[in-house]
């Protein structure tokens, strides 16, 4: 029978290899010698997970894009709004909830969206992306009732050593996407969880951005409170092989998960997101100043997102190709216009289906493995 | 009733469903209502902020169908064995080197020994924790697994992924390259398997083996500094347990441990503090006080515990702390132990016989062989 799994095939390759006392060089100092535990309490999961797991993840930073994971779109999305279910009927309760029009909503056309995940897993093949297809089953469940939104598979972040799994700040039929994911990532791919938000933390974690290599990119808001960023940040500064990690906070404005008439956004991707190793795109009214002052005086462009584009495309949610080219929502003309000014290639994704039920590229995407990018602050130790 | 157990066909086990997958399908015939969301009986405020107050003690069993945990003395609910085969002395096949140099295979303490005589004690242990009302699930290693460095050793010591309220802590061994693999073989079938998911990864260089400490109480956890345990690996495991013992003011004692390896035959002592101490009931612990720092010596004695002796005859030969509580005032110990078993009973504990003379040989005793999944909360120390 053929390996199922990564890990079977992991484990496959090293039952077959032919092992010899290179293989435990730290840990062996010449025949008759004892084992030291020196090496050991010298050794970073970094340089080790590898050997662990079978195989390097982790999608830090802006470097080539090399691997991700999309959803394969189906008519269980939108089961919540299913009227011999008591949601939809009952005035307000969904919004109070975070659900619908200004938080993860219904998607208006299962069969557009479906085209469309599929061209733009399509678009990521052609640029070298090994795309994994998540099959949710037909009736995925949540911890309070079905499970909705399985599209927004960029809940999770995966970065070297293993998975952040959040912890969200509102909406009872995500409650387990994430859990969901982490259990695929490892059985699949052999992907272990480092952290899981738990206590009271919130920390939507899939929707932080990087903007370098060495520059990370938080935030405040209904979906991240200060003790899930407390949980998240040290794991994140752990998984990073730079001498020191730039963090940015963006307290977001706002008590609503997106706002398609004011243009709140509660999520750091989508008003912040990264161009090229200098320039980000931003929707700047959503940005709280010392962030932009921060990028500013850092040498950082920031190109503004047009009002439009961000209220009924998403336009920053969007995901890096590698620096200086971008995947970018096709409906977005007015801030693509804007980004190709800087001097930015983008390749335009038509994903109009998804505007209207809460997300974009950034969103959909679970991002599992880039190449070593560019540093913002100082150069990288090697891997 | 248990018996030595044989390997059910590849096959077989591909096509079962998992207890987890199999809870997730029932779950899914139920009829969805406004009362199972969240705050469906206090009532939610108008934009969700009740979502801050949700904790992930709440949420989690709602996601993964089950609770999970073995904090405090409580009564045991559910554990794992392994399945005992001859892919636990792998390492010594000849297609690899390690048997060349037995000094440094084996200066661990971990030895050769009697698969059959492994089987039929581990069989036996099983058949007595049933006896006692304990669910016991069986681990199938399956094929000779492998660990990052080479052939895997001590698949025989399940206990090496721990189980926390809301799910496990992967260890980061300090003392043995052939263990690494081992817990994170065991997070992903728990986690694929039993839906208990993984709440975190030692990682960074941190190093800390957390089954390996111990519960004296429902709001009193004891870790380690040794071999298998260091500073950053404390910090890690200790923020965990704090956000999810689901006690406000839990104690933490910290056992500074001798030795440079896991297990020293001349002197008996080890890496492990499960080898040195243990809960017998809330005041009472089985102790190998040459073993133990004389501050965690006077701090047994200001919490007022009655401390009842392990001689060194035994201690070298047998552990006969490496115990594993049923419930407060009852202990399943090592039967070889006859004097440190005498020395309990008089002391008002009943003491559960379990043979565990090979399993010595090898490198263990019960605690060790035991992934503890679950416990009824238990009492406090300190009110």
């Amino acid at each position: 029978m053929a390996p199922r799994t990564r890990f079977d095939e992991y484990q496959q390759h090293l039952r077959t290899k032919q092992w010899t006392w290179d293989d435990v060089v730290p840990f062996y100092e010449g025949r008759g010698t004892e084992q030291s535990i020196v090496p050991l309490h010298e050794l970073d999961h970094l340089d080790v997970y590898e050997r662990t797991y079978g195989s390097r993840f982790g999608a830090h930073g802006i470097g080539r894009l090399r691997e991700v994971a999309l959803s394969r779109i189906t008519d269980a999305e939108n089961r919540i709004y299913d009227e011999r279910l008591p949601y939809a009927a009952a005035p307000g309760l969904l919004e109070a909830h975070g659900v619908g029009s200004r938080g993860l909503g219904r998607i208006k056309d299962v069969s557009l969206c479906r085209e469309q995940q599929e061209a733009y897993a399509g678009v990521l093949e052609r640029e070298e992306v090994t795309v994994h297809w998540l099959d949710w089953g037909e009736e995925p469940i949540s911890a309070y009732g079905p499970m909705h939104a399985m599209w927004a598979a960029g809940e999770v972040m995966v970065v070297a050593g293993g998975a952040i799994i959040p912890k969200r700040g509102r909406d009872p039929f995500s409650f387990g996407r994430g859990e969901w994911l982490s259990r695929w990532l490892f059985w699949e791919l052999n992907i272990p969880t480092l952290l899981t938000v738990a206590g009271k933390g919130i920390a939507e974690v899939g929707t932080l951005v990087w903007i370098a290599d060495d520059v990370f990119v938080s935030g405040r808001s209904i979906a991240y409170n200060e003790e899930g960023i407390n949980q998240v940040l040290p794991v994140v500064e752990r998984s990073t092989r730079v001498p020191e990690l730039g963090v940015l906070t963006v307290h977001c404005q706002g008590e609503h998960y997106f706002d398609p008439d004011t243009g709140e956004a509660a999520h750091v991707d989508n008003v912040v997101a990264p161009l090229d190793v200098d320039k980000v795109l931003c929707y700047t009214p959503g940005v709280d100043t010392p962030t932009l002052l921060w990028l500013k005086q850092h040498g950082y462009q920031v190109i503004a997102a047009e009002f439009e584009d961000h209220v009924r495309h998403k336009v920053c949610n969007l995901v890096i190709l590698e620096p200086g080219r971008v995947l970018m929502p096709a409906e977005a003309q007015g801030t693509i216009e804007r980004v190709r000014r800087a001097g930015v290639e983008v390749i335009e994704v038509p994903y109009s289906g998804f505007h209207s039920a809460g997300g974009g590229l950034h969103t959909a995407t679970l991002q599992i493995l880039r190449e070593s990018g560019p540093t913002a602050l100082s150069p990288a130790r090697p891997a | 009733m248990s018996q030595v157990l044989t390997e059910a066909p590849a096959a077989t086990r591909e096509a079962e469903a998992s207890p987890y997958e199999a809870h997730l399908a029932e779950r899914g015939k139920r009829e969805w209502r406004r009362a199972d969301l969240p705050f469906a009986d206090s009532g939610i405020d108008e934009a969700g902020w009740s979502y801050e107050d949700l904790d992930y003690l709440d949420v989690y069993p709602r996601v993964w169908g089950r609770s999970c945990g073995e904090n405090g003395i409580g009564r045991l609910r559910e554990v794992a064995l392994s399945r005992i085969t001859e892919a636990e002395l792998e390492v010594y096949e000849e297609r690899y080197p390690f048997h060349e140099d037995p000094v440094w295979l084996e200066s661990q303490g971990l030895l050769d020994a009697d698969i059959r005589k492994l089987q039929e004690e581990q069989a036996a242990y099983a058949e007595l924790l049933e006896q006692h009302g304990v669910k016991v699930h069986w681990i199938d290693w399956g094929e000779a697994p492998m660990s990052a460095f080479g052939p895997m050793q001590a698949m025989w010591a399940a206990s090496d992924c721990w189980v926390t309220r809301g799910g496990t802590v992967v260890q980061k061994t300090g003392w043995h390259p052939f263990s690494f693999g081992r817990s994170e073989w065991m997070a992903r079938w728990l986690q694929h398997q039993l839906g208990v998911p993984v709440l975190y990864t030692v990682h960074g260089t941190g190093i800390h083996e957390p089954s390996t400490t111990i519960w004296l109480a429902e709001d009193v956890w004891v870790t380690g500094l040794s071999a298998a345990y260091n500073e950053e690996g404390n910090r890690q495991v200790e923020a965990v347990v704090r956000r999810t013992c689901g006690v406000e003011n839990l104690e933490v004692h910290v056992m500074r441990l001798t030795t440079d390896r896991f297990f020293d035959r001349s002197s008996g002592l080890s890496a492990h503090l499960t080898n040195v101490i243990c809960a017998l009931d809330l005041d009472k612990v089985l102790v190998y006080r040459p073993g133990i720092d004389a501050g965690t010596l006077r701090w047994l004695r200001q919490k007022g515990y009655t401390i009842i002796p392990v001689e060194r005859a035994e201690q070298i030969r047998f552990t006969p702390t490496n115990t594993v509580p049923l419930e407060p005032g009852v202990v399943f110990m090592v039967q070889e132990a006859k004097g440190a078993i005498a020395a309990v009973r008089r002391a008002g504990v009943e003491v559960v016989e379990v043979p565990n003379e090979e399993f010595m040989t090898i490198g263990g005793a019960l605690h060790c062989r035991t992934l503890r999944l679950l416990r009824d909360p238990g009492p406090s120390k300190n009110g």
